[in-house]
């Protein structure tokens, strides 16, 4: 089942040193499905200085990388601080071959197809140039009435 | 387009003329003949004959009572675009006769009708009938020749018969569409259909490499072109000679790479690596890319040039939540495959286990359905693949998915085709099963399947 040294990659992104479980849950289970390696891209508005050892960010992306590595899956970070939507673009051009997919990992404003509940959000800016299919996964529902089946 | 009935059942035809006598006639002359012939003596029962049922041949006088001729030919090319119409004229109104031609009409016949001018003519029109029944038979036959590739659906019938309409061309191939879609497998089928079906099929990723390595892999090399080269070595290109080449991630090259390839392509030629003399090729390129390289061009990261050149047939490739109704067949297909390899016997899916199979959005498209198929081949031990055996962030999460190639706003008409075109394929291409869906009669569906003909 392990196929996962393939020549092709998914997108993990990441926003502001913070992610979603379920993101990285799921980016693995599509990773070992479909026989890709997984890139992480965290990125920053700013850099935050720590006087020693990692930063705040850093820490997340080592965790994560851990965590995927622990399932034999190949893997590459980036962090990169400054405008979201040009480092995203910049990275995403750099990378060969580009990405399967991207698993948005960042913050909640993804939420259905095209719609973020901010009108004024950084991916807004660029989504015209992106060529892959960007998923987010959440939980189901858990709240949702289930249907009673009669017998 | 609708159905046309197979000529091994008679043809029918409806007559309709105010005038009894004519009418006699007219229907005993065709009844001899073989036809399946009925008569309306109104226009009204004509309009309701036609709706009621499928005529091939209407001959309809062209002035009735209160519905005229045209009427009755507007009536019949609405709900049936394949039934061939003939207007009986008289004296003075072969202008309108000539009008109705236009708007449709197979052709028109000059009152008092000659016996064997009326055979003559009814003839051509069946044998027209006989050739569009010919045209769709050979195509739905030659969609079964391209096995490989699985799908009913609208879009997959599409691609099947523009792979079967350029089965004789050697022209170059772009295919688009996302990872995991099945662009090399449309490729090969291209190939083995085409006229260089005899040559290899040589399939290459071209994001793999570095340029040097990349011009290695596809043009050779001479002896001593650089170290470790101790022996010239032929490339792709040469060994797919009267064959085709598949490049894949063609989007991914660089701009050295294209010209070097535009070149290739315009030259019909490759030099090898540290040498000088042109070795002439006769291959055809299948490109495929999961970048629009329109897009690209007007950034100046791809050359129009070679984007032109390669365009010269372009296929785009559904993403599977593109064309859900083929994952039951897809899914099956797969089930089949893993169940003879791992050597289990596995008759189906669960009705709730194929509900989120068919629902769930694949952003791996066919690859990952494959996998998950596998996957729960492999974990069930009963006959039939239930839910738990599927992986569990299916059952867990829901997706939001943006796909980008289709940020553009679509239009009202856009969604309203694809809607009409998703319903027919779901029932099977039932016309009065998908009207009732829709919440439309017969004939509007009917008039709006023509107009997406027209449009396409």
């Amino acid at each position: 089942m392990n196929k996962t040294n393939s020549k092709d990659w998914i997108l993990l992104l990441l926003e502001d040193g913070v992610f979603h479980e379920e993101s990285v849950y799921y980016a693995i289970n599509l990773a070992k499905r479909i026989g890709c390696s997984i890139s992480i891209l965290m990125l920053m508005a700013n850099a935050a200085h720590e006087s020693e050892g990692l930063n705040n960010e850093q820490k997340i992306v080592k965790k994560i990388i851990n965590a995927i590595k622990a399932e034999k899956i190949n893997t590459q970070a980036k962090i990169k601080y400054g405008d979201k939507a040009s480092e995203f673009l910049k990275h995403l051009a750099a990378s060969k071959p580009s990405f399967a997919a991207t698993v948005w990992g960042g913050r909640e404003e993804f939420a259905a197809g095209h719609n973020f509940k901010k009108k004024d959000h950084w991916f807004l800016k660029i989504k015209a140039n992106i060529q892959c299919p960007v998923v987010r996964p959440a939980a189901k529902d858990k709240f949702k009435p289930k249907l009673k089946i009669k017998n | 387009m609708g159905k046309l009935k197979t000529m091994q059942t008679k043809i029918s035809v409806l007559i309709v003329d105010d005038e009894e006598i004519a009418l006699k006639a007219l229907t005993r002359i065709l009844s001899t003949e073989g036809y399946d012939v009925v008569s309306a003596g109104k226009g009204e029962k004509a309009i309701k004959l036609i709706h009621s049922r499928w005529f091939d041949i209407i001959l309809t006088d062209l002035l009735i009572d209160t519905i005229s001729g045209l009427d009755v030919l507007e009536a019949a090319k609405k709900r049936y675009p394949e039934t061939e119409v003939i207007l009986l004229t008289g004296y003075g109104s072969v202008d309108s006769a000539i009008e109705a031609t236009k708007r449709g009409a197979f052709h028109y016949l000059q009152k008092p009708v000659k016996p064997d001018e009326l055979r003559n003519i009814v003839k051509r029109a069946v044998e027209k009938i006989q050739l569009t029944v010919k045209i769709q038979d050979l195509e739905a036959g030659n969609q079964n020749e391209f096995s490989s590739i699985l799908g009913n659906s609208h879009k997959i019938t599409d691609i099947k018969k523009l792979i079967w309409r350029i089965k004789d061309s050697d022209s170059n191939i772009l295919i688009t569409g996302e990872s995991g879609t099945g662009k090399e497998l449309v490729a090969r089928a291209i190939h083995e259909s085409s006229p260089k079906a005899q040559g290899k099929f040589l399939p290459f990723n071209c994001a793999s490499f570095t340029d040097d390595l990349l011009a290695n892999e596809l043009f050779g090399h001479e002896k001593e072109a650089f170290t470790g080269a101790t022996k010239s070595m032929s490339g792709l290109f040469e060994s797919a000679d009267k064959g085709t080449v598949f490049l894949d991630e063609v989007g991914d090259m660089s701009s050295a790479m294209q010209v070097k390839l535009l070149r290739v392509i315009q030259e019909r030629e490759v030099i090898r690596v540290g040498g000088i003399t042109p070795i002439p090729i006769d291959i055809r390129i299948i490109a495929a890319t999961n970048k629009d390289l329109k897009k690209l061009c007007s950034k100046e990261y791809f050359r129009q040039d070679l984007y032109f050149r390669l365009n010269v047939i372009s296929i785009h490739m559904p993403n599977l939540s593109e064309r859900r109704e083929d994952i039951p067949l897809l899914a099956s297909h797969f089930l089949k495959l893993y169940s003879a390899k791992i050597g289990k016997n596995i008759s189906g899916f669960s009705d709730e286990a194929l509900g989120l199979l068919t629902s769930y959005e694949y952003p791996g498209n066919i690859r990952e359905l494959e996998n998950i198929v596998e996957h729960a081949v492999s974990m069930t031990n009963k006959q039939i693949i239930n839910i738990e055996n599927l992986p569990k962030d299916l059952v867990d999460y829901d997706l939001f998915t943006f796909h980008g190639q289709d940020e553009a706003f679509r239009t009202l008409a856009e969604l309203e085709k694809e809607y009409i075109r998703w319903v027919l394929d779901y029932v099977g291409n039932k016309k009065n099963e998908a009207a009732k869906i829709l919440g439309i009669n017969r004939v509007s569906l009917y008039r709006k399947l023509k107009r997406f003909e027209f449009e396409d």
